[in-house]
């Protein structure tokens, strides 16, 4: 098992970072490109979402990313001190509304919720945790 | 992430190269918005340089679709690789967007 864990600081850039941490794995994991692009597009969406709305605008931002694989399993743990905030409430979007009727927003955390085999969320000690997971050894590269 | 802008007298290209993300998504669309706003009405997207994009991006894309079909003006994209399609295929927007395989077919689609 190997655990890896890093923080996100700098707002916004430093979302990039952790995005390239976690690219790295899955080519050391030997995973295709694409599936690669899938697990980093669930994580940029999520801590786009943590670092853009998560926090009161003076509030110093406390986010940390945690990686383990285990057992053909990815689990991605993203950790907050922001407000009491459960991502996976969100309703999904009306992927069928036309042009017209289409909301901007939202889509994040759909694909997110696509994207990964397992999620869960609690709020514990004062953080938001929420807990992503994959299977690895199931991934099909051109799905 | 750039952005190239092509103005040619039938129509706008605009072909971004990289990542469209949430830390360029701002300069995406003050890019791509602002020349929609300034007068282009038949725009083409050409992906074909573009890696990666993300909701923040696929908002733009959104918006301008919205602004061009606001003033009957005509979009298409064009040149996806099959990772940029499959978020487009998640989104929903491939039943939104007129997507085409080919820019001359793009162009086609929107002069």
């Amino acid at each position: 098992m190997t655990t890896i864990t890093l923080p996100v600081s700098d707002g916004l850039r430093g979302i990039p970072p952790v995005l390239d941490t976690l690219a790295e794995l899955c080519e050391a994991q030997g995973l295709a490109p694409q599936v690669a692009m899938r697990l980093t597009l669930a994580l940029d969406e999520v801590l786009t979402n943590v670092v853009s709305y998560g926090f009161e605008p003076d509030q110093a931002q406390d986010i940390s990313v945690s990686f383990t694989i285990e057992d053909g399993w990815l689990e991605t743990i993203v950790s907050d001190g922001g407000r009491p905030f459960d991502p996976l409430s969100l309703p999904p979007p009306d992927l069928d509304a036309s042009l017209d009727e289409r909301q901007v927003g939202g889509l994040g955390i759909h694909f997110m919720r696509q994207l990964m085999d397992n999620v869960s969320y609690q709020y514990s000690n004062g953080r938001n945790i929420l807990t992503m997971k994959k299977n690895l050894v199931q991934q099909c590269p051109t799905k | 992430m750039a952005i190239n802008v092509t103005v040619l007298d039938t129509h706008v290209v605009f072909a971004p190269q990289g990542r469209i993300d949430s830390n360029n998504a701002a300069e995406a669309e003050s890019t791509i918005i602002g020349n929609i706003d300034g007068g282009a009405e038949r725009v083409v997207f050409d992906f074909g340089q573009l890696d990666y994009i993300s909701s923040a991006g696929l908002r733009v894309i959104l918006v301008a679709a919205k602004k061009i079909k606001a003033k009957r003006g005509k979009l298409a994209i064009c040149s996806m690789k099959a990772s940029i399609r499959e978020v487009f295929e998640m989104s929903g927007f491939l039943s939104i967007l007129t997507v085409c395989d080919t820019p001359e077919a793009a162009q086609a689609a929107v002069v």
